[in-house]
């Protein structure tokens, strides 16, 4: 089993190492974390240092990207964006994958009404546009940003809370997991030691894609205003503040949103790479 | 068929039931009062005791909640905090045009996808295949109110071409369809080939090219066919995730639609309109799921509704 499971991680990895898509995916999602954890000393600029007689100026050789209203340098405000992105989306991603590994694993597991009042509860949870659902919780609970880590962590854990169910009920009659319930292991111990490993593979390449869908949101939260506060920095936020001057400085809008795509792409085409190297059922998909 | 319909249409209700608590849930998580809300900050005690009363909250939270749900079976949603206005006919007014851009940007995104799914899956491993799938890939990544910022800044401030917001003419559908098309696009992209390249694998597809069908007939006639049934449900799911799309696009384009007039009102806090737009659009996407699943058994011969 031991051996088992961890030539199955190296075979993974092997392939995972074949796959450019999966490492061009990988360099990006790491050069920026190391964008967001060592920010102050990346940064030309101080962030939020203004200097208006230095207001809207174009990408030059000194401000690369341009100076934004207040003067302040938007590549300087774009490296120190990166760490609320990252850590939303990670965070978020994390709230969303308990819940649903919880109710899934439950629902998986126990079948009958319990299944059936959670499994009734994803549906409703579905049916609710995620965006909306989260503006009506901010709605509720006031802007800031940890109220949108809020909104988005409880509206998005559907998915794999059905995920998980189905792969539960994939393994539940399994021989090990009947050998596991003869040798009278408790319910707890065999979804945690037997069923959730089986599942993790798949987890993690849920979780890898479903990052970018919470930076996505949180921008979008942070552009209708409702996210960062202004002496904090967000992409989204960023895009807010230099909207209305879209047509003097398309630069302060431009740079930002490119960072958002970039790093939504880096860890898609990782999560890509991750389900052709850890789903060996999709390998050619 | 019909015992089918009716079993899915009885299914949904336990459903809607559950979105009822929800939507209700957040009425009453609300900090603060929602007469004080109203009234402002010069109103007297009296004042708001009076408004609670006129408006019911002064009652116990289950007939407050049954009353809701007793009037949303009836039609009527509430009234308007703001204007006092009815909120099921004011919804209903601003659902056209909401409908209208997630019709036009699914119609983009459709006649992209498919037919560049398609392509990709038949040459799969070619240039052109890693060409689209990243593109797809790109398109899935781009936040849709960026996206439209930048369509906004090329086709409206440098080239004149389109109108940057309000609606009217198909001129003013483009962009904002485009922009909440595009990640649609490139989702309907990666499952058609997947699917595609799916079928192209099994026997029947062998069988047929054995027996000495035209290439061209087996790829249309037969693998696309089939290939395209996972993508009816795709359509229908991002029919309804379109709804909520659209709140961000029509706010960038400042476009009347169900979505932006909530988030006016949201920003309000008049609860009965949000709460009202957010059954509303629970509903919509219920809806379409069952008729998706429908369509799905007109298409698949295979699938019985016994």
């Amino acid at each position: 089993m031991e051996e088992k499971s961890r030539s199955f991680y190296q075979d993974a990895f092997s392939r995972l190492k074949k796959s450019p898509t999966a490492i061009v995916g990988l360099i990006i999602v790491l050069i920026f974390i190391l964008i967001a954890a060592f920010a102050p000393f990346i940064a030309p600029y101080d962030p939020f240092e203004m200097n208006l007689r230095n207001r809207q100026q174009a990408p030059s050789w000194e401000h690369p990207f341009g100076t934004d209203f207040f003067g302040r340098d938007v590549m300087s405000r774009m490296i120190f964006g990166a760490r609320i992105s990252l850590i939303m989306g990670i965070t978020v991603i994390a709230v969303r994958a308990f819940i649903g590994i919880v109710l899934g694993l439950i629902a998986g597991y126990y079948g009958g009404w319990v299944e059936t009042i959670i499994m009734r509860l994803t549906d409703a949870v579905i049916a609710f546009p995620g965006i909306i659902l989260a503006l009506a919780i901010m709605a509720v609970r006031g802007p800031g940003l940890f109220n949108v880590f809020f909104a988005l962590s409880i509206v998005g854990w559907t998915t794999f809370c059905r995920l998980v169910r189905g792969e539960v009920l994939s393994v539940r009659e399994r021989d090990y997991v009947m050998a596991a319930r003869g040798l009278g292991a408790s319910d707890l111990k065999i979804m945690l030691a037997h069923i959730l490993p089986n599942i993790m593979p798949a987890i993690v390449i849920y979780a890898t894609l479903g990052i970018a869908a919470p930076i996505i949101s949180e921008a979008g939260l942070s552009f209708l205003g409702l996210g960062a506060r202004s002496d904090q920095i967000t992409w989204g936020f960023m895009i807010s503040m230099a909207r209305p001057y879209i047509r003097y400085a398309w630069w302060s809008i431009t740079f930002p949103g490119l960072a958002i795509v970039v790093v939504v792409l880096g860890f898609n085409l990782l999560g890509d790479g991750l389900r052709d190297a850890l789903d060996p059922r999709m390998k050619d998909v | 068929m019909q015992t089918y319909i009716l079993k899915r249409l009885i299914q949904a209700i336990p459903v809607l039931f559950i979105v009822t608590i929800i939507v209700f849930s957040l009425l009453h998580f609300l900090p603060g009062c929602p007469a004080a809300n109203i009234l402002g900050e010069e109103a007297t005690g009296e004042q708001i005791q009076r408004l609670r009363e006129a408006m019911g909250l002064n009652r116990p939270i289950h007939i407050q909640y049954l009353e809701w749900v007793g009037g949303i079976l009836q039609g009527d949603f509430g009234t308007s905090l703001r204007d006092g206005r009815e909120v099921f006919p004011t919804l209903m007014r601003r659902l056209p045009a909401t409908v209208q851009l997630v019709i036009a940007s699914l119609f983009i995104s459709t006649i992209i996808g498919i037919p560049v799914g398609v392509i990709s899956a038949i040459r799969q491993n070619s240039l052109l295949d890693s060409f689209t799938r990243i593109f797809a890939l790109l398109g899935v990544s781009i936040p849709n109110f960026w996206l439209g910022l930048m369509l906004i800044l090329l086709f409206s401030y440098q080239l004149g071409w389109l109108p940057a917001s309000g609606r009217g003419t198909l001129a003013h559908l483009i962009m904002p369809a485009i922009a909440l098309g595009t990640a649609s696009a490139g989702l309907i992209t990666r499952l058609t080939r997947s699917s595609m390249l799916e079928i192209i694998r099994t026997d029947f597809i062998r069988t047929a090219r054995s027996k000495g069908l035209m290439e061209r007939r087996v790829i249309y006639g037969h693998a696309l066919k089939n290939a395209l049934l996972p993508v009816t449900t795709i359509v229908g799911l991002q029919m309804g995730y379109g709804l909520g799309g659209a709140l961000i696009t029509e706010a960038v384009f400042a476009y009347p639609g169900i979505g932006h007039f909530t988030y006016e009102r949201l920003l309000a806090r008049d609860m009965p309109v949000v709460m009202g737009n957010l059954f509303l659009f629970a509903l919509m996407f219920i809806l379409i799921n069952i008729f998706t699943d429908i369509a799905y058994g007109f298409l698949d011969p295979r699938i019985r509704y016994d």
